[in-house]
C-alpha cells in the first residue's frame, strides 16, 4: 500500500529530478511570483511551503524542537513550526553553479525568502543541506526591468502633475486670506 | 542567534503588560468624558504638544516602521526618499486643517463637509473610497501585529493579530479620541527613541562603507538612481500619501479636535518631524544583505535587523517600538472610521433624528463591530502589507483634487467630484493589475485631476460658504 | 548611476541629527502647554 502511495506521489509530482539524487527532492522550490513569471522590479520571492502529505511526519521531527525552555503544551497550541533540510540557498547566474554570487543561510523552519536589488538577467537559485547536496529544484528566475522609455513617461507625467499640485497650493493655499 | 530571538512566554508577558497599561490608560482618561464631543473630537480643544505628537504617530504607523524599511529593500535608496516624502501629506494638509476648522467649526468628520460641499451622490462615492481605504489600513495594521510577533517570537499569527486588535479596541472604547491622543504622544516618543537607537547600533556596528559595497556587489539596484520600478515609485508614493492624509477622516477630526489657531503649526511641525524617520528606517533596511539577513517576507525585514543587531534585548525593544507604532495608527483609525460610520452611515442615512447620546451609544457599539470585521478580514492573511496598501493607493489618489478644490474653490460642482472619484480609482486600479503597484495612485490622480480641470470649465456651482459653517442636515 | 557612497551618508546622518530633534521639541512643547494649563 505504502510503494502504491509513493509512486502516485511521485507520478503526480511530474518528473523525477536527477539533482536530488534520482530521487524526489524533499524540498519544493518555488518562485512565488508564479512560475516563468518575468521580474521587473529586481525583487521577488522564493518559497517552499509545507508539503501536505508530509504533515504527520514533519509534526513528529517537530516535538523534539529546540526550546527547552517552552512548555510544550503552550507551543503545541502557539508556534507554528515546521522543519525542513536545507541549510542554505545559493543563487548563481549559470545553470551549473560554477560562479555562485549568493550563498543564504536558512533557518530549519523557514518557508521563504525574499531576494532584492537584481539587475537584468537570468538567476538560477537552489536549496543545499549542510553537506552541500542540493535538496531542492533549481528555480530559474528572469528578471528584466521596466524599459526606461515607459519609466520616463511615468516619471515625467507624474512630477508635471506634482508640480502643478504644489504651484496651486503655494499660490492659493498657503496664501489663503480668510474672507468674512 | 536564534531564529526567533524572544520567546513565547516573554512575548505573551508582554502583550499582557502592554495590553494592561495602554487599556488603563485610556479608561483614565475616558473617565471624564461627558458628551459626544469629548468622545469623538476630545473636547475641541486640544493643545500644540498633543496635537503634533499624534499627528505623527498616526502617520508613523506601520508605515514607517515596517513598510519603509520594506520598500527600501525592495525599491533602494528611490524607495527610501520616495518615502519620506510622504511627509508633504502633512506638510501641505497644515493650511487646510486652518481652512477646515474656520469652515466648519461645528462638523465632525470629512463625510460632513463633501454631503454639503458637493451633494449626496458625490459624498455616496467618497464613503465608498474612504471605506475601502480604512478597512484596507485596518486590516494591514491587523495583519502586521501578527506576522510581527510570528517573526520575532514564533507565536502563530493569528494569536499575534487578534491580541493587539482586542488591545486597541479596549483602550479606544474606554478613552475615545482623547486616548487615542494621549496613547499617541507616548508611542511618539517611543518610537522616535527606539528607531534612533536601532539606527545609530547599525551605524556603529555595520557602518556605511559595508553596507554600500556590499550592495554594490551583490544587489546593484538598490543603489541605482536609474532603477525603474524605483522611479515609477516616487511620484506615486507622494500621491498616495497625499490622498491618504487629504481624504481621511483620521486627519479631518484632528483638525477639528485642535484647538482653533493649532492645526496649521502642529501638522507643519509634524510633517518636518516626520520626514527624516522613513531614511533612518530605510536605512536599517539597506543594511540587511550585509549581514546575511534575508527575510521571509520583506515587510519583516526592520524588525528582522534590528532583532540581529541589538541581541535578545534588542529584540523586546523592537517588540515594544513596532508594537506601540501599530497601536497608534490603529486607535486612530478604529476611532476616525468609526466617527464616519456613526455621523455619516448611521446618523446620515439610518437615523437622521438621533440624539447626542444615541449617536455616542452607536459610536461604541460600531469600534467594537469594526475591530470584529478586521479580525475576520484579517484571518485568512491574503496578501503582504505594502501590496496591500497599495492597492488602496487607487482608492485615495482620487480625492486629492477635489478635496483642494471643494476647500478654496466656489466653481467646483458635485456631478464632476463624482465622476473623478469613480473614474480615477477605475483607471488606478487598471494601473495596479496592468503595470504594478507603482502606478496605482499616479494613474488614478491623473484622470481624477483632469476631470476636475474639466469640471472647473465647463460648470459653475457657486457655492455659499456660508452652508458649510450651518452644517446642513441632509435631506 | 550609482549614488555615491558619500550622498548617501549625508542623506543618512542628516536624516538621524533630525530625528534627534523631535522628542526634544515634543517633551517641552508638553512641558510648555501642561504650564499653561493648555493640554486638552
Amino acid at each position: 500500500m505504502v510503494s502504491v502511495f509513493l509512486f502516485l506521489l511521485v507520478v503526480s509530482s511530474g518528473a523525477i529530478s536527477s539533482e536530488c539524487n534520482g530521487q524526489k527532492c524533499p524540498v519544493d522550490l518555488q518562485l512565488k511570483e508564479g512560475k516563468d513569471e518575468v521580474i521587473p522590479s529586481g525583487h521577488f520571492n522564493l518559497i517552499w511551503p509545507i508539503d501536505e502529505d508530509d504533515e504527520t511526519t514533519s509534526e513528529q521531527s517537530d516535538s523534539d524542537g529546540d526550546r527547552e525552555d517552552e512548555p510544550s503544551a503552550i507551543k503545541g497550541a502557539l508556534v507554528d513550526y515546521e522543519k525542513h533540510p536545507a541549510t542554505h540557498l545559493k543563487i548563481s547566474s549559470d545553470q551549473s553553479f560554477s560562479q555562485v554570487s549568493h550563498t543564504i543561510k536558512i533557518h530549519s523552519t523557514q518557508r521563504a525568502v525574499s531576494l532584492t536589488g537584481f539587475s537584468d538577467g537570468d538567476y538560477y537559485a537552489r536549496l543545499l543541506d549542510a553537506n552541500n547536496n542540493p535538496v531542492s529544484d533549481t528555480v530559474t528566475v528572469t528578471v528584466e526591468h521596466h524599459s526606461m522609455f515607459k519609466v520616463w513617461i511615468i516619471f515625467i507625467s507624474g512630477a508635471t502633475l506634482f508640480l502643478i499640485l504644489i504651484g496651486y497650493m503655494v499660490v492659493k493655499v498657503f496664501r489663503h486670506k480668510e474672507e468674512v | 542567534m536564534d531564529y526567533n530571538p524572544i520567546s513565547i512566554t516573554t512575548a505573551l508577558v508582554l502583550l499582557v503588560v502592554f495590553g494592561a497599561v495602554w487599556i488603563f490608560f485610556g479608561w483614565w482618561l475616558g473617565r471624564k468624558n461627558k458628551s459626544l464631543d469629548d468622545f469623538m473630537l476630545a473636547g475641541r480643544n486640544v493643545g500644540l504638544a498633543f496635537a503634533g505628537a499624534t499627528a505623527m504617530a498616526t502617520w508613523i504607523t506601520s508605515n514607517t516602521t515596517l513598510v519603509a524599511p520594506q520598500l527600501t529593500y525592495e525599491l533602494g535608496i528611490w524607495g527610501m526618499v520616495g518615502y519620506s516624502l510622504a511627509a508633504l501629506g502633512l506638510i501641505l494638509f497644515a493650511p487646510m486643517a486652518k481652512r477646515i476648522k474656520e469652515l466648519m467649526p461645528k462638523g465632525y468628520t470629512c463625510g460632513d463637509f463633501i454631503r454639503v460641499r458637493y451633494g449626496k451622490t458625490a459624498w455616496i462615492a467618497f464613503l465608498v473610497v474612504s471605506f475601502c481605504y480604512a478597512m484596507g489600513w485596518l486590516v494591514s495594521l491587523g495583519m502586521a501585529g501578527g506576522v510581527l510577533l510570528d517573526t520575532l517570537s514564533g507565536l502563530s499569527y493569528n494569536v499575534g493579530m487578534t491580541v493587539i486588535l482586542v488591545i486597541c479596541v479596549g483602550y479606544t472604547l474606554l478613552g475615545g479620541l482623547k486616548a487615542v491622543i494621549a496613547t499617541d504622544y507616548v508611542q511618539t516618543i517611543i518610537i522616535i527613541v527606539g528607531v534612533l537607537i536601532i539606527g545609530f547600533v547599525c551605524y556603529q556596528t555595520v557602518g556605511f562603507d559595508r553596507v554600500y559595497e556590499f550592495n554594490k556587489e551583490h544587489h546593484p539596484e538598490l543603489l541605482n538612481l536609474l532603477f525603474p520600478a524605483a522611479m515609477m515609485f516616487l511620484f506615486n508614493n507622494i500621491f498616495f500619501g497625499l490622498g491618504e492624509i487629504f481624504h481621511s477622516n483620521v486627519w479631518w477630526s484632528r483638525a477639528l479636535a485642535f484647538r482653533p489657531g493649532i492645526g496649521k503649526k502642529a501638522y507643519l511641525m509634524s510633517g518636518l518631524l516626520w520626514l527624516p524617520i522613513p531614511i533612518v528606517t530605510g536605512f536599517i533596511a539597506l543594511s540587511a544583505p550585509v549581514l546575511g539577513l534575508y527575510p521571509d517576507s520583506s515587510d519583516m525585514v526592520g524588525p528582522m535587523v534590528a532583532a540581529n543587531l541589538l541581541g535578545d534585548i534588542g529584540a523586546i525593544f523592537v517588540f515594544i517600538v513596532v508594537f506601540s507604532a501599530l497601536a497608534s495608527s490603529l486607535d486612530s483609525l478604529l476611532a476616525a472610521t468609526s466617527d464616519l460610520v456613526t455621523r455619516d452611515i448611521y446618523n446620515g442615512l439610518i437615523d437622521k433624528g438621533a440624539s447626542k447620546e444615541k449617536l455616542h451609544r452607536i459610536s461604541k457599539l460600531v469600534i467594537v463591530g469594526l475591530g470584529f470585521v478586521t479580525w475576520l478580514i484579517c484571518l485568512p492573511k491574503i496578501t503582504t502589507l505594502g501590496a496591500l496598501l497599495n492597492f488602496t493607493g487607487a482608492f485615495v489618489a482620487s480625492t486629492i483634487w477635489p478635496i483642494v478644490l471643494g476647500l478654496y474653490h466656489r466653481r467646483m460642482s458635485g456631478d464632476f467630484v463624482t465622476a473623478a472619484l469613480v473614474l480615477g480609482t477605475i483607471s488606478g486600479l487598471i494601473g495596479y493589475h496592468t503595470i504594478g503597484f507603482y502606478v496605482a495612485a499616479l494613474f488614478s490622480c491623473i484622470v481624477s485631476f483632469l476631470i476636475c480641470m474639466i469640471g472647473l470649465l465647463v460648470k459653475n456651482d457657486n457655492f455659499d460658504w456660508q452652508r458649510l459653517k450651518n452644517m446642513e442636515k441632509p435631506q | 548611476m550609482i549614488i555615491s557612497l558619500e550622498a548617501l551618508e549625508t542623506l543618512v546622518l542628516t536624516a538621524m541629527a533630525v530625528t534627534c530633534l523631535s522628542p526634544v521639541i515634543l517633551i517641552i512643547l508638553l512641558i510648555k502647554d501642561w504650564l499653561k494649563d493648555e493640554l486638552w
